[in-house]
């Protein structure tokens, strides 16, 4: 939640593949909203059933828990993109601007690293958990069905740190290094 | 497996968890993401005690196992209700109806926006959302009424910290869910200091008008029928404020569930306001969106550097040195409340106590201070809460102020942090007063439970 307005600039990009991360990231983060939403009714429906009824929806924990597992997972690359994780900038706003530039290309290659580590690691995840068939306790459902959103979200979140990266690069004033 | 430092050897954990801590702050300086620093530094340290495999392994499942925890599935619900709850027109109706009832007093107009931001922030647990929503309703109401540009921009950045204040709050789920306390039992605790940080705010205000008569002038008093008229259109606020506190408490529904059933209540109100558009729904969805994907990035991290600080026994260290000093816990909780003041000019509230929590809190427990554990904890957690909040509106990177700001436009920072200063006194008079007497904290908890 910093605001660096040269960073909002860099964002606002005119080429295509940028304009598609950030229809996918956004219709992503809808996705995931919605997704939110129907565990408000799932939770709603419950309650209603067991105070009024005394007959509670069976599993709902477990749809709850795979619901936001999914919601959260589609919420990451968006909040990238909108450059909205935190960072400590007490120290560093007094830095000169092509110092913070040069920081900010450190930090998105670092965090490229890491995002597509998980990516490339969560792949072995899935492949776990279809081979040894990891089930819910009461629903029987399949664990690996909502971790596929999941691998997308790392996998489109390592795309746009690729790109944040790039255009960072691109926008570095070369001149003032020298 | 070969680990780098044998595994018998105490001593070099610990030391391996001391040196990490620079390393930290060094990358935080260099900025890194917090929750991205938080990981690197809790994967590297556990691969020198354990090896990389552990980590490599724990990488397949930590972001699956962390993201579908039942507990943690409250964040983004609560995040969503209050989200709602900015775009349901709640917070004019909250103002009229507390300016009906305040603005014919000196300095009024700003004690019925911290009253208001006292109403908003019973349905929404988080700051910056409550200092922003507010700040667009009572901001202009308050220039043209004539208040200074320090009261009005002051009462505003102080009133939005109301929003974790007053039950629900996010921080206070994931300390309690950090410390493996009861929600329900911290929310009840937070009840009366929530009350009394509007209390103190209002009588700031009432002390400064004195000082300052032109800079707070008042409106005509409002009689009885206009304010129950007003009163009518808040009433939904209560009723879903009671709901989901009540339910949790009475042990109705989970936190969880209720944070679903206040989402659903609020969703339900800003559907019926007809200024809800469509382009509303988005930014609600997009707001909630990247607060809980920041929240949880964090957590991620934390998670990391968490299983490391554990590993690394560096806690326990960390108490037995306490403790073999001797001082009077209380001095210790002190000097914990004054690293969290300097702390709080530094970084952000959640991170804060992402990174101390699991420091501090085990040194906490193992302390007497007459109370039971829980108690302690409980005590201890509104006293963190409070002043990781007043770092909300402090210099240099108060966001309260930095947002109200930014609303008002044209007015300097320095003018909002002057105008701050009056509710820092309040809040640090209310935070000596709570730690005096950890019976106020703990009546409500006395007493219901």
């Amino acid at each position: 939640m910093s605001n660096n307005s040269w960073y909002e600039y860099s964002i606002r990009s005119n080429d295509k593949f940028g304009r598609i991360l950030f229809y996918l990231s956004n219709f992503l983060s809808i996705f995931g909203g919605c997704v939110l939403i129907i565990i408000v009714i799932i939770n709603v429906f419950s309650i209603s059933g067991r105070v009024l009824f005394s007959s509670p929806l069976l599993g709902d924990f477990e749809l709850v828990e795979m619901g936001c597992a999914i919601a959260i997972f589609s919420f990451l690359p968006f909040c990238h993109l909108k450059n909205g994780n935190v960072i400590v900038d007490f120290f560093s706003s007094k830095f000169p601007l092509y110092i913070r530039q040069l920081l900010d290309i450190l930090s998105n290659f670092v965090f490229l690293l890491v995002a597509s580590f998980f990516t490339y690691r969560m792949i072995y995840g899935v492949i776990d958990m279809i081979k040894y068939n990891e089930q819910t306790m009461l629903l029987k459902l399949p664990v690996w069905i909502a971790f596929i959103p999941g691998i997308f979200s790392f996998f489109l979140l390592t795309l746009v740190c690729f790109h944040i990266l790039l255009k960072e690069i691109i926008n570095m004033d070369l001149n003032k290094i020298k | 497996m070969k680990s780098f430092f044998l595994e018998n050897y105490d001593i070099e954990r610990i030391s391996l968890g001391i040196y990490l801590f620079p390393i930290l702050f060094l990358l935080l300086v260099l900025r890194i993401p917090i929750g991205l620093s938080m990981f690197l530094v809790g994967a590297f340290g556990t691969s020198l005690i354990a090896g990389w495999l552990p980590i490599i392994s724990q990488l397949k499942t930590s972001a699956w196992h962390l993201f579908s925890n039942y507990s943690l599935s409250v964040i983004p619900l609560f995040l969503l209700m209050g989200n709602f709850a900015a775009k349901a027109g709640m917070s004019a109706a909250l103002f009229n109806f507390a300016g009906a009832c305040l603005g014919h007093r000196k300095g009024g107009v700003a004690m019925a926006a911290v009253g208001a931001c006292a109403g908003f922030g019973a349905i929404c647990g988080s700051s910056l959302a409550t200092a922003a929503t507010m700040g667009k309703v009572a901001l202009p109401e308050l220039r043209k009424m004539g208040y200074s540009n320090a009261l009005s921009t002051g009462a505003l950045a102080a009133g939005g910290t109301l929003g974790i204040l007053i039950p629900p709050s996010v921080i206070l789920i994931i300390y309690s869910i950090l410390t493996e306390q009861n929600i329900a039992k911290m929310f009840l605790a937070a009840f009366i200091p929530g009350f009394l940080a509007a209390v103190g705010y209002i009588t700031a205000i009432a002390i400064y008008v004195r000082f300052f008569p032109n800079s707070g002038p008042n409106k005509n008093r409002v009689d009885f029928k206009s304010r129950f008229l007003l009163f009518k259109n808040i009433w939904h606020v209560l009723l879903i404020f009671f709901i989901v506190i009540g339910g949790i408490y009475l042990g109705w529904f989970t936190p969880t569930e209720g944070a679903a059933v206040g989402a659903a209540g609020t969703g339900l109100i800003a559907l019926l306001n007809k200024n809800f558009s469509l382009k509303s729904f988005f930014e609600v969805i997009n707001d909630t969106a990247i607060t809980t994907a920041m929240i949880f990035l964090i957590l991620l991290g934390a998670e990391f550097f968490n299983s490391f600080i554990a590993l690394s026994r560096i806690t326990n260290i960390l108490a037995e040195t306490v403790l073999s000093y001797d001082y009077s816990p209380f001095i210790i909780v002190a000097i914990i409340l004054i690293i969290y003041i300097f702390l709080g000019c530094l970084m952000d509230s959640l991170a804060m106590i992402l990174l101390t929590i699991p420091v501090f809190f085990p040194v906490i427990i193992q302390l007497d201070f007459g109370m039971s554990i829980e108690e302690t904890a409980i005590w201890f957690g509104i006293l963190t809460l409070i002043v990781v909040e007043v770092g909300l509106i402090t210099p240099p990177v108060g966001l309260n102020a930095f947002i109200i700001n930014k609303i008002a436009g044209d007015i300097p920072i320095k003018e909002t942090f002057k105008g701050v200063l009056p509710f820092l006194i309040s809040d640090f008079l209310r935070v000596i007063l709570l730690f005096a007497f950890p019976g106020i904290t703990l009546s409500l908890v006395r007493l219901l439970y």
